[in-house]
């Protein structure tokens, strides 16, 4: 009897653990993914020449409104990463002379409903 | 005999149960195991990404700091500079080789510049870490250059980044053609007639190209499209003839999917126009806000210039539809209207931009055969017609184009020596620079019959035709059907630089240019900026 026991326990536990590792392989394929597409709006934002070639902040805050609809409209898409898009892009100055920016994006996962946080330094000097 | 097969039955549970349990207890700690080790992996994997980027940024930061106080920064060898190369050996691959290759001139004994302090003083900053991560950063001057290496540290984890900091000339970086429709079939290259009198046929664009209406090329099934242009091309559509005939579209999808990102579609929701008009937009965005005129009603000479004014040459009042002339040579530029001419000597132009536009029609040169030596850096704008009646080579370019026995080594080659020469021209150190554009007017490359070069056009350099109100903007030819086919060299144009053109030749008079070649510049240096362009951050490589 007390065999039984220890095996349902066990079985619960298994079905716990493979419900787990389930979740856990989700997660982990949404946290490889996100950190792919941050790969890729980083690098985007970095070489994004028009971004480069502004002169002050109202002209870098213009180009960011224009990169949201970039990234998510085609960008990522076209990447293959359909379920993660840019949420929120602002920049600010770094130092004060107004030619070095810090660019922080939002990632929003829309399957996993979480966002995440990150951030490129870029020089228009 | 009920009972002992009970006995039997109950004797087996037990055992079978303890090697459930057994099995049940290895799956569950495999599989705790595996949750836990991913688990750390993932963690692994954001800290090393978090690292790559924040030393990423650090470079990005640095660069920026040392080049706003370039100079000023006392040298001291860097002991780390060691651990980093190592750190770069341990990372797999053929590359890392490459990469301490790059390094050779760097190691502990070399004086650097420290911007650590500078760099950890801005390390609250989110783009920096917010004051979780060790940054570190310094900078090498190897040569004419500054080799940048930062780190970011969190516990025993680091990331090492490293830029490269080099001269830019700003300006567009922008394909060997670009065009909005283009009337000409882009032919392979080939040659005919033997050793003793060589025909070269057909086109080259070394480099990519834009050709928004639409791109006919002609190759044979032993060709690929990048025997035509070697960097691939953006445009609405290609046509492709194979042989002689024309393939279908089915064909053509074939044949792009053997060779993945040579064609790119352009944007059909854009127009050819408006691409046009972004093209021209971005040019006189480099043009000068500020402007100085002269009028030539006098012969002078132009005995300064700044860099970001504009010196406008206009003819007097009186004269209605004025008829320029303009001949660069090593003494530098002159600009006449009959007999008034502008001299703007080469010593002013040695080591930064002049901008220059001439307003109306004008002449460059007055010979097809001779060559415009351009010294010096120029950006010449024409309100008008600009006719080229020379050739225009670049100082650094000019053995290249006439080898000193009337011979040009670049001219009516084959694609093989065409490709080796133009390796070697890209690799010369550039210290002229040209710009040319008509606005409002069309380019008119002219050529004549003669002994020797039989119809050879070399013009080195950016060159723009943009329209302006619906005048302008096209590539014409003149001269072209007088020129001898038979003997000596085919006609041809060799193009070092750019063209950037609405439409090329729609008269369709370049069907008696047998050969066009066309070389994008590496790094595009025709464009306004000090003599040898300004330092920037040409790119980081992370580890």
């Amino acid at each position: 009897m007390i065999a039984l026991a220890i095996l349902a326990g066990f079985l619960t536990m298994g079905f716990a653990l493979v419900i787990a590792h389930k979740k856990m392989s989700m997660e982990v394929s949404r946290v490889s993914e996100i950190e792919a597409v941050a790969n890729l709006v980083g690098g985007f934002i970095r070489q994004d020449r028009r971004l480069l070639d502004c002169k002050d902040e109202e002209g870098v805050s213009s180009r960011l409104n224009e990169l949201i609809a970039i990234l998510n409209d085609d960008y990522i898409s076209n990447s293959g990463f359909a379920g993660t898009e840019v949420s929120t892009i602002t920049g600010s100055p770094l130092i004060d002379d107004d030619e070095i920016y810090t660019i922080s994006f939002k990632l929003a996962d829309n399957l996993a409903r979480r966002e995440e946080a990150y951030h490129v330094v870029v020089s228009i000097r | 005999m009920l009972w002992s097969r009970y006995d039997r039955n109950k004797g087996f549970a037990l055992p079978m149960t303890l090697i459930l349990l057994t099995f049940g207890a290895f799956v569950l700690f495999a599989a705790s195991t595996q949750l836990n080790r991913t688990s750390q992996k993932m963690k692994n994997y954001k800290t090393s990404s978090s690292l790559q980027n924040y030393a990423t940024n650090a470079v990005d930061t640095a660069s920026h700091i040392f080049l706003e106080n370039i100079g000023t920064y006392d040298l001291a060898p860097w002991d780390g500079v060691e651990e980093f190369k190592s750190h770069i050996l341990t990372r797999g691959g053929v590359e890392k080789y490459y990469w301490q290759s790059f390094l050779a001139d760097i190691d502990s004994s070399v004086d650097c510049a420290n911007l650590t302090e500078a760099i950890r003083a801005l390390s609250a900053d989110p783009g920096l870490g917010g004051d979780e991560y060790t940054l570190e950063a310094y900078v090498y001057q190897v040569g004419g250059r500054y080799t940048i290496v930062a780190s970011a540290q969190i516990g025993d984890r680091k990331a090492y980044a490293l830029g490269l900091i080099s001269y830019v000339r700003g300006g567009l970086m922008i394909p060997a053609i670009r065009m909005a429709a283009l009337n000409r079939t882009l032919a392979l290259m080939n040659v005919t007639g033997g050793h003793g009198n060589p025909k070269v046929h057909g086109d080259l664009v070394y480099g990519s190209a834009v050709v928004l209406n639409g791109l006919t090329i002609d190759m044979t099934s032993t060709s690929t499209p990048s025997d035509i242009i070697t960097g691939g091309v953006t445009g609405d559509s290609l046509a492709v003839y194979e042989d002689g005939d024309e393939l279908d579209q089915e064909d053509v999808n074939e044949l792009l999917e053997s060779f993945p990102g040579w064609y790119t579609a352009s944007d059909p929701n854009i127009s050819s126009d408006d691409v046009y008009n972004q093209w021209k937009a971005e040019y006189m965005e480099l043009l000068p806000d500020a402007s100085y005129t002269v009028v030539l009603s006098k012969d002078q000479t132009l005995s300064s210039m700044e860099e970001n004014v504009m010196v406008v040459v206009k003819a007097p009042n009186n004269v209605s539809d004025p008829q320029f002339q303009a001949s660069f040579s090593d003494e530098g530029l002159e600009v006449c209207l009959g007999k008034n001419c502008l001299d703007i000597p080469e010593s002013l132009t040695s080591s930064a931009t002049l901008s220059i536009q001439i307003a109306g029609d004008t002449v460059f040169g007055n010979d097809p055969h001779k060559i415009s030596e351009v010294v010096g850096h120029y950006n010449v704008s024409v309100l008008g017609n600009a006719t080229i009646n020379t050739n225009i080579v670049l100082d650094y370019q000019y053995d290249y184009v006439n080898n000193g026995n009337g011979n040009s080594p670049v001219g009516n080659k084959t694609k093989n020596v065409s490709e080796t020469i133009i390796s070697n021209m890209l690799g010369e150190e550039k210290s002229s620079s040209l710009m040319l554009a008509t606005i409002g007017g069309d380019m008119i490359l002219k050529f004549e019959k003669g002994n020797s070069t039989h119809g050879n056009k070399s013009l080195i350099g950016s060159f723009f035709s943009w329209k302006e109100e619906g005048k302008g903007g096209d590539v014409l030819f003149s001269g072209l059907e007088n020129l001898d086919h038979g003997n000596g060299h085919t006609p041809q144009l060799f193009l070092f630089g750019s063209l950037t053109a609405y439409s090329f030749d729609p008269d369709g008079d370049a069907e008696n240019l047998d050969s066009f070649v066309a070389v994008a510049d590496s790094s595009d240096s025709s464009s306004p900026g000090t003599g040898n362009g300004r330092l920037s951050l040409i790119g980081i490589q992370t580890w």
